[in-house]
C-alpha cells in the first residue's frame, strides 16, 4: 500500500493540489476495503513533506527556516514533519472515510 | 459516516484556517502555496502613465536612486519602485490608521480597527484627503505616486508571501493611504496620553501627592529651546480642581513611550571642516523590512538623498546639495481627555454649558476576513466618545486630527536652499509635533513644527470636565512664541525628546517627555570639543554612555543594606560601584542595574495606588532619583511615605525598601538566565528586529548592541534608532548613514536583512549620492530604465 499510494500521491502532489489528498484518500479507502490505512496515511504525510523538502531547496531554506519560526519550531527541520503529520492526518481520515462509505453503501 | 465528517472537519480548518491558525494546507502546497513563492528581480518595464522614460541605478549598496526627466515622472517612478520592493508593507501599515487591518489579517487586527474607529480617525482622514486634493500640487504628487504603484501592483505577477500566509489579496493603493499613512504616525508620535492614569492615581492619592510623583519639572532637566523668559507661575494642585467619577475605564492600545530620537546640528564654527554638521537618528519601531527606504531622487526641480516613509511620495529626512533636515519627535501633549453626562441611554444627548445638546453618531463598518463590523462613532463638542460608565462618558481630543498641508511642508524641503527656506517649510505641517533641524553651509536652525495648543497651565494634565466649555487645545499657540531658533550663540542645537521650552515659558507643553538624559549626554560632547568632524558625531550617536544611570546608580548603592546580602551578591554590588556607566552588551552591570530600578518601581508604588485593567504608570526614573536623594538627606522628608508598604504593619525604610528590590532583581535574573554570570545586557535588552505584521520566524535573531533608552545610542527590544545620518555640508555634501533592512521587503529574500548586523555594531557607511545620471551610471552595479508606452 505504501509504494501504491507513493506512486499515486507524489505526481498528485506535484502537479496538483494539496486538496487531491482527499478524494485520493477517499478513493484508495473504498477500493481497498478499509485494509491498510496506516500505510496509505503514511505515504500521504511522505509524499508532502519530501516534495516539500525539495521545493525547500530552491530557495535555500530560507522558506522552511521563516516558517518553522512562525510555528514556533525549534528547527527547520522539524517543519517537514509537520507538513508529514498533516499529510498523514488528512490521507487517513479521507482513507477511512472512503472505506466507511464502502460499508455503507453494501448496506 | 464516522469517519467524514472529522475528515471534512479537518479538511477545512487546513483550508481556510482559523482566527489563530493560518491556512496550513494552501500555505504548504507545492504548486500554488509557499514553496512556489520567489522573489521577483527589478527590471526593465513599460510604465504606462510616464512621459518619459526614467533610469533606476542601484549602487554597491543596493541603494536606489532614480532619474527622471520630469516632478511628475519621477513620483511615478518612486511609486512604481516602492510597491516593487515594499507592495505587502504599503498595504498593511496604510490600513491601521483607517481600521482595515482586519480585513487583511483577520483577528489579530480587530481591537485596533475598533479602536481607531471609534477614535473618529476615519472622519479626519477623509478630512486630510480632501484638504490635500484642493492643492493642485499635492494631489498631482500623490496621484503620481499612486499611478505609478499601481501600475506595479496591476501589472506584475509577484505576490509578497504575506498574502499567502495570511489567505488575502493584495489591494489597490490610493491617494487616501497616503493619508493612512501619514495618520498613524501622527499617531504614534504624538498621542501618548497619561491623562487617563494621573485621574486615576489622584482618585487615590489626592492632586497634591500626584503632582509630587508626577512634577511638570524635574530637578534635572535639559531644554532645547535656549531662549530665556520672565516666568511663570508653577503648577499647584488648585489648577486641577475636577475630579471625575468615570470608573473601570479600558486599557486602549496607547504608542509605546520611550520612543526616542536624537538630532543636532553644529554651526561652521564648530565643525573642523567649517561647514554645518548635521547628525540625527530617528527612534522608531525595530521592524523588518524598515519603516524607511533609503533613497536618491532627481529630476530639474531638485536632487535629493535620504530616506522616504514607505508609501508616501518625496523623502522625509535627508539632505540635497545645499541643505540638510531631521527630525525628533517633539512629545508636546496634544490628546486631552473629558468626562461628559449624558442624559439618555443612547448617547446622543448629552450636558455642555447647562444646555441639552445632541451628539452626531456615524456608523462605520469594519471589513473582517470573516464578518464585518459595525462601530457607532459618537461626535460630541469636546471630541470623540470612547467609553460609557452610567451617565458618563470618557471623550478623546486628539489634536492629530487636524491637517494642514504635511506632504507640501515636505516638498518644500526637497528643492529648499537655505535654513530659513527649511523652517518655512513647516509653516504647513500639523503633526505630529517634531523638533526639526536644518543645516546649510553656514546655518543651523531648529523649529518646533506642528499644531502646537497655547495651554493653560492646568489644561489637559488629568481627565477634564466636559460638561463646559473649556479652552484646552482649541487656540494654537502664538506664532511668534513658537519654539524655533536661527544660529544660538551656543554654536548648536540638539534635541532628543526632551522638554522643549524652559521652566519660565508662559505655557504649558506638558509634562511627561522624555527624560533629559540623552540630551545632557549630548550636550556634553558638544560642548566638550572645540571643532567636531563628521567621525566625531558617528561615534557621539554611537555613544552608550548613561546618564541615568550616573545619577540613579550612586543613590541605589547608597541606599544598600549590603550587610544582609550573600557573598556572591556583595562581590557584584562591588563591580557596580566601579562600572563607568557605559552600557554594554556582553556586560552584566547594566543589567543589574535595570531590572534593580524596575523592581524598584514596584516595591514602592505597587502598594499606594493601583490602575484599571492593568494599566501601569510609575513616576519617572529621574523623580525616583530626587525621592531618593531627599530621603537620604533627610529620613522624615515627605517623600518618605512612598517607601512605606502600606501592605504591612511595619514602616519600611529607604535602605529596605532599596535593598528589597536589588534581591529580587537578583532573583528574577538568575531565574531568567540560569546565573546572575549570563545575565548580560544583550539578554536583557533582547534587541532584536520584528516582522511589520508579527509574524514570528520573520524577524532578526538577538542582536549584540550596546546601549539604553537613556544612552544617545538609545535601543530598548522593541525601539531604536532605524535611521542614522550624518551629513557635512560643503561644495557638495558627504553623508553617512546606517537604514537596518535591506530594500527588499521579501523575508524569502536573502537581502532582507541586509544592514542589521552592521546597525547593530554601530558601522556607517558613505553615501553614494550623485550629481546626475552619467555620475550614478558610472558607479551602478544595476540600471533599469523604466519606459512611457509606445517608447521604441
Amino acid at each position: 500500500m505504501i509504494y501504491f499510494g507513493l506512486a499515486l500521491l507524489l505526481p498528485a502532489l506535484w502537479f496538483g493540489s494539496w486538496l487531491l489528498l482527499a478524494p485520493l484518500g477517499f478513493l484508495a479507502g473504498y477500493i481497498s476495503r478499509g485494509e491498510g490505512a496506516w500505510k496509505f496515511a503514511l505515504a500521504c504525510g511522505l509524499s508532502w513533506s519530501a516534495l516539500a523538502f525539495i521545493r525547500d531547496g530552491d530557495s535555500g531554506a530560507i522558506i522552511s527556516q521563516r516558517l518553522a519560526g512562525m510555528l514556533s519550531l525549534p528547527a527547520s527541520a522539524l517543519l517537514f514533519v509537520v507538513i508529514g503529520v498533516l499529510g498523514f492526518v488528512t490521507g487517513f481520515l479521507w482513507f477511512k472515510a472512503g472505506a466507511g462509505s464502502r460499508v455503507l453503501l453494501k448496506k | 459516516m464516522k469517519w467524514t465528517v472529522p475528515a471534512l472537519i479537518w479538511t477545512l480548518v487546513l483550508a481556510l484556517g482559523l482566527p489563530w491558525i493560518p491556512a496550513l494546507g494552501p500555505i504548504f502546497d507545492l504548486r500554488s502555496g509557499i514553496w512556489d513563492h520567489k522573489p521577483k528581480p527589478f527590471e526593465n518595464a513599460v510604465v504606462e502613465s510616464l512621459k518619459k522614460p526614467v533610469t533606476v541605478t542601484f549602487d554597491k549598496n543596493g541603494v536606489p536612486h532614480v532619474f527622471a526627466e520630469s516632478e511628475s515622472d519621477l513620483y511615478i517612478a518612486q511609486g512604481y519602485l516602492t510597491a516593487a520592493y515594499r507592495q505587502f508593507q504599503m498595504d498593511l501599515s496604510t490600513r491601521a490608521a483607517d481600521g482595515q487591518l482586519s480585513e487583511l489579517i483577520g483577528s489579530r487586527g480587530t481591537e485596533l480597527d475598533q479602536y481607531f474607529v471609534a477614535m473618529g480617525m476615519r472622519k479626519s482622514n477623509r478630512e486630510r484627503l480632501e484638504k490635500y486634493n484642493k492643492d493642485p500640487q499635492t494631489r498631482a504628487m500623490m496621484d503620481n505616486f499612486v499611478l505609478g504603484a499601481n501600475a506595479w501592483i496591476q501589472t506584475s505577477d509577484y505576490v509578497p508571501p504575506e498574502y499567502k500566509i495570511f489567505g488575502s489579496e493584495p489591494s489597490l493603493y490610493s491617494p487616501a493611504r497616503i493619508i493612512n499613512m501619514s495618520k498613524i504616525l501622527s499617531y504614534n508620535l504624538s498621542a501618548r496620553s497619561n491623562d487617563v492614569h494621573l485621574s486615576e492615581i489622584q482618585q487615590q492619592l489626592g492632586f497634591e501627592k500626584t503632582l509630587a510623583l508626577f512634577p511638570e519639572y524635574n530637578k534635572v532637566e535639559d531644554f532645547v529651546w535656549t531662549k530665556k523668559f520672565s516666568g511663570r507661575a508653577p503648577e499647584t494642585p488648585d489648577l486641577f480642581k475636577f475630579e471625575p467619577k468615570i470608573k473601570d475605564i479600558p486599557k486602549y492600545p496607547m504608542p509605546n513611550p520611550g520612543q526616542g530620537s536624537n538630532n543636532w546640528v553644529v554651526a561652521p564654527e564648530k565643525s573642523a571642516s567649517g561647514t554645518s554638521l548635521l547628525a540625527n537618528d530617528t527612534h522608531l519601531g525595530l521592524q523588518l523590512p524598515s519603516i524607511w527606504m533609503e533613497i536618491q531622487l532627481s529630476c530639474p526641480e531638485f536632487n535629493v538623498y535620504g530616506v522616504s516613509l514607505v508609501g508616501v511620495p518625496g523623502i522625509v529626512n535627508g539632505f540635497n546639495k545645499d541643505l540638510a533636515w531631521g527630525p525628533t519627535n517633539g512629545v508636546t501633549d496634544v490628546h486631552d481627555y473629558y468626562e461628559v453626562q449624558f442624559t439618555d441611554a443612547k448617547s446622543k444627548r448629552y450636558i455642555f454649558d447647562g444646555q441639552e445638546h445632541e451628539a452626531k453618531i456615524e456608523r462605520e463598518v469594519i471589513k473582517g476576513k470573516w464578518r464585518d463590523q459595525t462601530v457607532d462613532v459618537t461626535y460630541l463638542k469636546n471630541g470623540v466618545l470612547l467609553y460609557r460608565d452610567g451617565i458618563h462618558g470618557l471623550v478623546s481630543d486628539f489634536a492629530g486630527h487636524k491637517s494642514d498641508n504635511e506632504l507640501m511642508a515636505v516638498r518644500g524641503l526637497l528643492s529648499a536652499q537655505t535654513v530659513e527656506e527649511c523652517i518655512k517649510s513647516f509653516e504647513k505641517w500639523s503633526g505630529p509635533i517634531q523638533n526639526f533641524v536644518c543645516a546649510d553651509r553656514k546655518n543651523i536652525g531648529w523649529v518646533h513644527a506642528g499644531y502646537i495648543p497655547q495651554r493653560e497651565i492646568g489644561s489637559g494634565r488629568f481627565i477634564m470636565d466636559g460638561t463646559k466649555t473649556q479652552k484646552g487645545m482649541s487656540v494654537p499657540l502664538e506664532e511668534s512664541l513658537r519654539p524655533k531658533m536661527i544660529n544660538p550663540p551656543e554654536g548648536y542645537i540638539l534635541s532628543a525628546n526632551q522638554k522643549t521650552a524652559p521652566r519660565e515659558f508662559p505655557y504649558y507643553m506638558g509634562w511627561d517627555f522624555e527624560p533629559p538624559f540623552r540630551g545632557i549626554s549630548i550636550r556634553r560632547g558638544l560642548e566638550g570639543k572645540e571643532k567636531h568632524s563628521a567621525q566625531d558625531m558617528i561615534a557621539l550617536q554611537n555613544n552608550p554612555y548613561d546618564v541615568e544611570a550616573e545619577i540613579l546608580g550612586p543613590l541605589l548603592l547608597k541606599a544598600l543594606d549590603r550587610v544582609s546580602l550573600s557573598g556572591e551578591q556583595k562581590a557584584w554590588v562591588e563591580k557596580l560601584d566601579k562600572w563607568d556607566y557605559s552600557v554594554r552588551a556582553k556586560d552584566v552591570e547594566p543589567a543589574i542595574y535595570k531590572e534593580w530600578i524596575v523592581q524598584l518601581r514596584k516595591t514602592l508604588f505597587a502598594d499606594d495606588y493601583k490602575l484599571a485593567n492593568d494599566r501601569v504608570l510609575y513616576p519617572r526614573d529621574l523623580r525616583i532619583a530626587m525621592l531618593l536623594e531627599n530621603i537620604l538627606s533627610d529620613p522624615n522628608h515627605p517623600d518618605s511615605e512612598f517607601v512605606d508598604d502600606r501592605r504591612t504593619s511595619e514602616r519600611e525604610s529607604l535602605s529596605s525598601a532599596v535593598t528589597v528590590a536589588f534581591v529580587n532583581a537578583w532573583k528574577e535574573l538568575v531565574d531568567r538566565e540560569g546565573a546572575i554570570e549570563k545575565a548580560t545586557w544583550k539578554e536583557w535588552n533582547s534587541v532584536a528586529f520584528r516582522h511589520l505584521a508579527r509574524l514570528p520566524g520573520f524577524g532578526s535573531e538577538v542582536l549584540q548592541m550596546d546601549g539604553s533608552v537613556e544612552s544617545i545610542r538609545g535601543v530598548n527590544a522593541i525601539h531604536g534608532p532605524v535611521y542614522k545620518i550624518v551629513v557635512e555640508t560643503g561644495d557638495w555634501p558627504k553623508a553617512w548613514l546606517s537604514v537596518p533592512g535591506g530594500l527588499t521587503g521579501d523575508p524569502f529574500d536573502k537581502r532582507f536583512e541586509d544592514g542589521v548586523q552592521q546597525w547593530a555594531a554601530g558601522e556607517m557607511r558613505e553615501a553614494q549620492f550623485y550629481k546626475n545620471l552619467e555620475e550614478a551610471k558610472a558607479a551602478a552595479v544595476k540600471v533599469v530604465v523604466l519606459s512611457p508606452a509606445g517608447a521604441p
